[in-house]
């Protein structure tokens, strides 16, 4: 039975002016706008220097680092960094190397020096082995390599010189922004909802089916053509469309904002994932205790908390100011959550953060919220503020910083 | 056509998944992605209309202009098609790359209304064998996300529906020559009648099945594809294949049921959105490309 | 007589503005995914769409990759659809081939080059409707659509028209006022005061330019309040998203 849905375009809301408030503690420039005047300062990506005056080039934050000012744009094609992990599509077989398309200003590059030979063989590449560089990789092939070195103009120079990278086999590519792909210590991640999926630094996203033997690592050379079976397909498209979901709202991606979201969609249909109506905001999980601490964990500091839980602290509380202060140090902060009571059955899973009258913060009325939520029942539009089948979180805040730990420590009761 | 390369081993596991009713991103073969349709979007034409069928971005203009009624057929107005593949699509269409695909598909969209029955062309005529009116339809390709051919055929329907055509009247004076007198009032105007109107649904064959609205992942995978275009009542009014492989003649048979079924449901949609957003009449905010 | 039909006794031109206001701009970046940078710009009823792809590897011809910048590669083109009477042709005529080069010259003072060696930037300039100023709203539109790609570039580049009406100069011309007397195109770089592209057609005293050039120096100005404005609202947007 077809299913086939249109609908009206839906006027964007513009971001109120209490959203500045949050912005307003990061610098914002834009291109010709004067960061500072001050010469001490050592110039970064982003800003040249006129007259010893250093100016911004590009939109965006500025990010100040001792005495180093750079100014990060939102959007921007992959920087190779030496160490980084990408997914890649080979565009052409050259000499004795490869091209590689990694959404960068330059094609990168793959010497057949710094690719793995079947089984590990370490020895030098004879000139069979050029005659034979299209029976490993041809022009459309997609491989993860790792940065080894950037060459003066700015391309890359990828290898596959572990195991673990190489030729991929079957699976799903989504491209997305590199500025969207948060950095972590590992970027392969075996999600434990069946599938396995790597974050590409260059913003190419491969989630593909968990290979059974886990000891073999054939570097890439043998790929498995076997049918994969529907149970793991539905898996993968439902990640898929997860990432596509997070991507839209501009949401940083990683194993844990996937896993998320994941877990968050799934009373819904996998093809309902990207219909609008449900695109308003993800529930959070139930356990946000959970989430803060594994967070905190993961992150060195709580300034740098991943964005799902920004996302989250957020929208509760307007936590704007990525503060310096540990995630123990509770001060006089109290953040309190009462839940609806009537919406209990459905708390389990369905907790979502509205924008609810009552003391709550700045940015909380802002109507672009920026976490994504799925409202029960598809298609049914109903209302969170006529007591609908949700939980509604109000949120009353007291004291101007806000740290997230504190809002744990109140989640520690029950909520539910 | 601005195509992806995909692997092998990706090709597969598309096939493969067809084959299951499922596809990358969760539908089934005879989904379509979710479409945005907004008419009057231009407001130098006579009508307009723009559709965003998940990453495909079409805009048309349909401008009304006098003209002279063909020779084999002078009492009745006509359509022209222009097809303009921007290079905002993708650099591929930049100079003169885009051409050959847009004479392709206005070709397509020529013979698709060659049928008598699409839009009524005698009510297009003000004075048999001298004066017409002819309707350019202008389409405008500005983002490829696969499909192009169903969400053109949508687009130009929704900007047909919108066409407002001045009323004229036609003066004859005393030595018999004739003024054409175009009214005053802007309200003044004639709509087309767009039930028959046909859209087009493009059927591509991947493996053993085949799936419409395929996403450019899904047509480099799929050798070749059956274009059928459908009115509301399930009438074909014509039908085409393309692509570089080869169909049997069951799999063809199989294709024109599916097509006659999903495009009566698409006319189904099309009608209830485009009823929908004349219903809101001029409390309608207009979006267009701010939203 | 031209001057009377412009300005009025009152000092109102024939669309109801002083002689020194802009049209109304709506403005939006982001407009296309596919796409590395894409703007829409509303001035008036003139509608514009620029689309940034790059900077990537040269396509075609490696041997006209520049060795120590970027390429800046432009195309302007017209909707058949976006005049008054309908266009045979939506690029590849001499105008539209003119107004490319000037956008490229014009792009290529802006933006750092330098930065991007062998590497190339396509900007697509798409004109939906044409109501006067279009070479304008199109570089404005690429200035938003460069800076939503996150390229590089020393400054905004805003450009306006302007027209004289007896001694009094006339800022963002529409098309009514656009049949006779002299027309001045100007892109600014803003915060800089530099000219990135001047443009004079028809005969102007040498005294008058100086005014000429002021009013359209002021217009790109105000210009540039309003598309800071939409950098800035976006900026906020999507940094408030992203969190961190």
């Amino acid at each position: 039975m077809a299913a086939i849905t249109m609908r009206l375009p839906v006027a964007r809301k513009a971001v109120g002016p209490s959203a500045s408030s949050r912005g307003g503690e990061k610098h914002l420039v834009a291109p010709g706008d004067t960061i500072t005047t001050d010469t001490g300062y050592m110039r970064g990506h982003g800003t040249y220097v006129d007259e010893e005056k250093l100016i911004a080039s590009v939109a965006g934050a500025v990010e100040r680092v001792n005495k180093l000012v750079c100014v990060k744009a939102l959007k921007t094609r992959y920087n190779g960094e030496v160490g980084d992990i990408v997914v890649g599509r080979i565009t052409e077989v050259q000499q004795k190397r490869w091209k590689v398309e990694t959404n960068s200003r330059l094609d990168s590059v793959l010497l057949l020096s710094s690719m793995n030979l079947p089984g590990g063989e370490l020895r030098r590449r004879s000139a069979e082995d050029e005659l034979a560089m299209r029976d490993y990789l041809q022009e459309g092939d997609l491989i993860s390599a790792e940065v080894q070195s950037v060459f003066s103009d700015g391309a890359v120079s990828l290898h596959t010189r572990s195991l673990k990278y190489g030729k991929l086999g079957q699976g799903v590519l989504v491209q997305v922004s590199p500025s969207l792909v948060k950095r972590q210590k590992t970027h392969f991640h075996d999600l434990p909802c069946g599938a396995s999926v790597i974050l590409g630094n260059n913003g190419f996203i491969w989630i593909y089916p968990t290979p059974e033997q886990k000891d073999e690592e054939a570097g890439g050379f043998t790929t498995n053509l076997e049918p994969v079976p529907l149970s793991e397909r539905e898996v993968i498209s439902r990640l898929r469309n997860c990432i596509v979901a997070l991507v839209t709202q501009k949401l940083m991606l990683f194993d844990t904002s996937i896993l998320y979201c994941y877990e968050a969609s799934l009373p819904h249909q996998i093809k309902d994932i990207l219909k609008l109506e449900l695109l308003l905001l993800i529930p959070f999980k139930q356990d946000l205790t959970c989430l803060f601490t594994v967070s905190s964990v993961q992150s060195s500091s709580v300034s740098r908390l991943p964005g799902i839980v920004h996302r989250g602290a957020l929208n509760i509380a307007s936590l704007q100011h990525p503060t310096e202060r540990s995630a123990h140090e509770a001060g006089s902060d109290f953040i309190h959550i009462c839940m609806d009571r009537n919406s209990a059955k459905r708390a389990a899973h369905s907790c979502f953060m509205g924008q609810q009258p009552g003391k709550v913060l700045g940015d909380q009325r802002r109507p672009s919220l920026p976490a994504l939520h799925f409202i029960k029942g598809a298609g049914k539009k109903e209302s969170s503020r006529h007591g609908g089948p949700h939980c509604n979180v109000f949120v009353e805040h007291e004291g101007p910083k806000k740290s997230c730990a504190v809002f744990s420590k109140d989640t520690e009761r029950d909520p539910m | 056509m601005a195509s992806v390369v995909l692997s092998e081993p990706e090709k597969l596991y598309i096939v493969h998944g067809v084959q299951e009713d499922l596809r990358v991103d969760g539908r089934g073969c005879e989904d379509y992605r979710c479409a945005e349709v907004e008419t009057d979007v231009v407001s130098n034409t006579s009508g307009s209309a723009r559709v965003k069928l998940g990453h495909t971005d079409i805009l048309v203009g349909v401008k009304a202009e006098m003209g002279t009624p063909k020779l084999e057929k002078p009492d009745e107005g006509y359509l022209e098609f222009f097809v303009d593949c921007s290079a905002n699509a993708t650099p591929e269409f930049e100079g003169r790359g885009g051409e050959e695909l847009g004479t392709e598909i206005a070709n397509t969209l020529y013979r698709v209304f060659s049928s008598e029955s699409s839009v009524d062309l005698k009510s297009l005529c003000i004075n048999p064998r001298e004066h017409c009116w002819v309707l350019y339809v202008d389409v405008l390709l500005l983002e490829c996300g696969g499909n192009l051919f169903d969400a053109i055929s949508i687009a130009v329907k929704a900007a047909l529906f919108n066409t407002r055509i001045p009323k004229v009247r036609v003066l004859e004076d005393e030595e018999g020559s004739k003024e054409i007198e175009l009214s005053d009032d802007p309200y003044d105007c004639i709509r087309l009648n767009v039930d028959d109107v046909p859209c087009i649904v493009t059927l591509s064959k991947i493996g053993y099945r085949h799936v419409v609205d395929a996403t450019l992942q899904e047509e480099a995978c799929s050798l070749a594809s059956l274009l059928i275009s459908v009115t509301s009542k399930g009438a074909l009014t014509s039908m085409k294949k393309v692509g570089k492989g080869s169909l049997d003649p069951e799999s063809i048979f199989e294709m024109m049921e599916t097509g006659k079924r999903v495009g009566k449901s698409l006319h189904i949609a099309l009608q209830k959105i485009l009823d929908e957003e004349e219903s809101l009449g001029t409390s309608r905010q207009k979006v267009g490309f701010l939203g | 007589m031209a001057a009377p039909e412009l300005l009025s006794d009152e000092g109102y031109r024939a669309d109801g503005r002083r002689p020194a206001e802009l049209r109304k701009v709506r403005a939006r970046m982001g407009v296309f995914a596919q796409a590395d940078g894409s703007a829409y710009i509303e001035q008036g009823n003139t509608k514009a769409l620029a689309v940034v792809y790059g900077p990537h590897e040269m396509r075609g011809s490696r041997s006209k990759a520049l060795p120590d910048r970027a390429l800046v590669n432009c195309q302007y083109s017209m909707a058949t659809f976006s005049t008054g009477e309908r266009r045979r042709r939506p690029h590849g005529d001499r105008q539209a081939g003119e107004l490319a080069l000037h956008l490229k010259q014009t792009f290529e003072a802006a933006i750092l080059t330098h930065l991007y060696p062998r590497s190339q930037i396509d900007i697509y300039v798409q004109i939906l409707q044409a109501d006067g100023g279009n070479y304008c709203a199109c570089v404005n539109a690429a200035t938003l659509a460069v800076m939503d790609a996150g390229i590089p570039m020393r400054d905004y580049v805003c450009a306006c028209s302007a027209g004289l009406a007896e001694d009094t100069p006339l800022a963002d011309r529409s098309p009514e006022e656009a049949a006779g007397g002299p027309r001045l195109v100007l892109a600014l770089l803003p915060a800089s005061g530099q000219i990135a592209l001047l443009q004079l057609s028809a005969r102007l005293h040498q005294e008058r330019l100086e005014a000429a050039l002021e009013a359209a120096g002021q217009a790109c100005r105000a210009l540039h309040a309003v598309l800071d404005r939409v950098v800035r609202d976006r900026l906020r947007e999507v940094t408030a998203l992203l969190g961190d």
